[in-house]
């Protein structure tokens, strides 16, 4: 009986010798605890864990245009130093540890990639009309995993009201000098032109907060400065769109007509014309359509405008005017 | 989480286990309390000239020698002993005999084959008949070679049939039987042979070959076994059919290729399965029943799951662990089993049906050698294969028969 047993343990043992597991060809398969993250449009967080340690951010993409539409902002490496890495394109980066930054007019997020095995997301305020989508894929040696983020449009803002400032070192003024050669087939001719015909006042809104014009729509218009008195900004229910980009403002005087003499033949007609600038710090208010809270941005508001006062007329270089 | 620790084995590990299996069922077969005489025991030695059947370029001549490796010769040193006539299974197996034995085998080219040497078990008994001096007798052996020149990238490149050192050796024959005199049989008849090892290892085309064999066996103290007094008692007629259930467990390991990209995987991996297979005792030789049959299989499915180069050795490929649901599956056989005294032979062919995965699809085919240590307890060494042509894997175990029949 003994004997029986003995074999039967031996029996056993050997079994157990067959068995072998074959570990060293299998990796571990990386995987996210999430891939579709739906995220709040007035700002938001969350952690994505993973399985594995050993992997990097691949990419960060635009959901549906990877390659026409590429995020670029700040990488910091682990260390929190960015090392020069402005402005770099987080499409196809391959970054190990560390944090991406993009900060957009409208909308912006920050990958921070600083655990071992998780992925911390933020989102800004997502100013657009629509869903903001864009993609975070991990990967190691063997694989790919994308995390597909939607965040729903903010609740959005309304203008509320804006004000300025003169900035008395900014005035100053330029002169334009325009030439066109005209030519007087008959006798001397008086004749009259106008100044300014073609001539506009130039305006344009700038600040360093990059959300600075998504928080209203592009067709938003505020008050503007007609122009600067003395020491201050003169006002007379003048609008225009609150863009970063410049636009041309009608002038805040009439045309001037003047007269001149053509000799016949060839003429070289020049005008000069002196320009006034000046800036004007403005801080806009906006407040949350669903909160109320109140927002405020800063900013310059850049003026340029021809002056009716200041204003030669050349023929032939003799002066007109 | 608990993980379980394996450990890869080397064929060498696989073949002394195999004759460890086998060593142990001899010396641990039940003394049968009927008896009461020894156990008759006999020497026999045979020669097997062989055509090996051509399946790869490399037995057909591309191979260093430029020379067709069609034949085979073998020589055989056996030991049996046949239970006692008066005994339980001598009464109900009186012409059977089991044993161990040694071969010595060579191709004629020892350099890329080599001159392997089986040792294994075996067992015969008689068919039928033919006079009262002749009879016409069936063997199997089965067993493990040893010396085999695998398959080597820089130094047998042209072996593409066998890949390992040691290969699993069976065989079945059929033999006239004639007993020259007292002590002394001739025998006499075909065989065919096969090499291969239970894809452990890659290549595994195996080896199968056809042949002739002749042997003589002296049998000890013989005489009562052919004198008039002896006259084997049918006891058969005295069974009953009775239902038994066996179950058993088993492990090995095996080797993967994955043919998409042309390449074996490096290392084996490990399998292991649980049967559950009640069968009806039809009549002394033949069983008949169904099996539950529970496999998990490390490699199934992994050419579904290729992650790509590794990092460090371009020259290999890193596979993604399989879910739980590719690697195992459960599936019904029909079973058939061919007893004799120790040895029982069971064949089955079945089909999965909790499964996932193309590897588990399809019909599987098994064919079992039992081999009981007890009456209860079985070891069970076993092949299985896909689709009729597909190798599976190795069924190294050990399993335990439940009846309610008691022996007489």
């Amino acid at each position: 009986m003994k004997n029986k047993r003995l074999a039967v343990y031996l029996e056993f043992l050997s079994l157990l010798t067959l068995c072998s597991c074959n570990n060293d060809v299998f990796v571990d398969k990386l995987k996210a605890s999430a891939t579709e993250i739906e995220m709040n449009g007035d700002g938001d967080s969350t952690t994505i864990h993973t399985n594995t340690s050993d992997w990097k951010i691949w990419s960060v993409e635009d959901t549906f245009n990877p390659e026409g539409n590429k995020f670029r902002g700040v990488a910091y490496d682990e260390d929190g130093d960015t090392k020069g890495n402005y402005n770099v394109e987080f499409y196809l980066i391959n970054k190990a540890k560390g944090k991406l930054v993009y900060t957009g007019q409208q909308n912006g997020f920050t990958v921070n990639h600083s655990k071992d095995n998780a992925i911390d997301i933020f989102v800004d305020e997502n100013l657009l009309d629509s869903a903001f989508k864009f993609s975070i894929w991990i990967c190691d040696a063997y694989n790919a995993v994308p995390i597909h983020i939607t965040q729903t449009a903010s609740s959005g803002y309304t203008f509320d009201h804006i004000t300025y400032q003169y900035l008395p070192d900014s005035y100053h003024k330029e002169w334009t000098s325009t030439s066109i050669t005209m030519n007087n087939e008959g006798d001397t001719l008086r004749t009259e032109m106008s100044v300014f015909s073609g001539k506009h006042r130039k305006i344009q809104f700038s600040s360093d907060n990059p959300k600075a014009f998504g928080y209203l729509s592009n067709l938003q218009q505020v008050e503007i400065p007609i122009q600067k008195k003395d020491s201050a900004l003169l006002f007379g229910n003048e609008k225009s769109t609150y863009l970063a980009k410049a636009q041309e403002d009608r002038l805040p005087f009439n045309d001037v007509k003047q007269a001149i003499v053509l000799p016949p033949g060839k003429s070289q007609l020049r005008i000069d014309i002196g320009y006034e600038y000046f800036d004007a710090a403005y801080t806009l208010y906006v407040h949350n359509k669903k909160t109320g809270l109140m927002k405020s941005v800063n900013g310059i508001f850049h003026s340029k405008t021809p002056s009716n006062t200041e204003y030669y007329i050349f023929v032939n270089d003799k002066w007109q005017r | 989480m608990a993980t379980m620790r394996f450990y890869h084995i080397s064929p060498t590990r696989f073949a002394t286990t195999l004759l460890l299996f086998f060593s142990i069922s001899v010396s641990a077969q039940p003394a049968d309390s009927l008896s009461q005489r020894p156990a008759l025991q006999q020497v026999q030695v045979d020669v097997a000239p062989n055509y090996v059947f051509q399946t790869r370029d490399f037995l057909k001549g591309v191979n260093l020698k430029h020379k067709k490796i069609d034949q085979s010769l073998s020589f055989h040193l056996k030991y049996a002993f046949q239970f006692a006539h008066d005994s339980y299974f001598g009464r109900l197996y009186p012409h059977a005999y089991q044993g161990i034995g040694v071969s010595y085998n060579t191709f004629f080219n020892s350099t890329e084959v080599g001159n392997p040497i089986a040792v294994y078990v075996f067992q015969g008994s008689r068919i039928a008949g033919i006079s009262r001096q002749l009879s016409l007798d069936y063997e199997w052996n089965f067993g493990a070679s040893f010396g085999w020149k695998p398959y080597d990238s820089a130094k047998n490149v042209f072996n593409n049939m066998v890949g390992s050192k040691v290969n699993a050796y069976l065989n079945f024959g059929l033999y006239l039987n004639w007993h020259m005199n007292g002590n002394w049989n001739l025998r006499a008849g075909i065989d065919a042979t096969h090499y291969s090892n239970g894809n452990t290892h890659y290549p595994n085309a195996g080896v199968n070959l056809i042949g002739a064999r002749i042997g003589i066996a002296r049998t000890f103290d013989a005489t009562y076994l052919h004198s008039a007094k002896y006259q084997p008692t049918d006891v058969v007629a005295a069974e009953k059919p009775y239902w038994c259930l066996d179950v058993a467990a088993y492990g090995a390991t095996r080797s993967k290729g994955i043919a998409s990209e042309n390449y074996i995987v490096p290392g084996s991996f490990g399998v292991c399965g649980l049967t559950i297979n009640p069968m009806y005792n039809l009549n002394k030789y033949v069983k008949a029943g169904v099996s539950l049959d529970g496999q998990y299989d490390e490699s199934a499915n992994l050419d579904q799951r290729i992650a790509g180069k590794n990092e460090e050795d371009n020259s290999k490929l890193m596979f993604f662990r399989q879910p739980f649901s590719e690697r195992f599956s459960v599936g019904m056989s029909l079973r058939t089993e061919f007893t004799m005294p120790i040895f029982s032979i069971n064949f089955g062919i079945g089909h999965n049906v909790i499964y996932k995965g193309d590897d588990h699809n399809g019909f599987y085919q098994v064919l079992i050698l039992k081999t009981f240590i007890t009456r209860n307890i079985f070891l069970h060494t076993g092949y299985r294969l896909n689709k009729f042509h597909d190798p599976k894997n190795l069924m190294m175990g050990i399993g335990y028969r439940f009846t309610g029949r008691h022996k007489k």
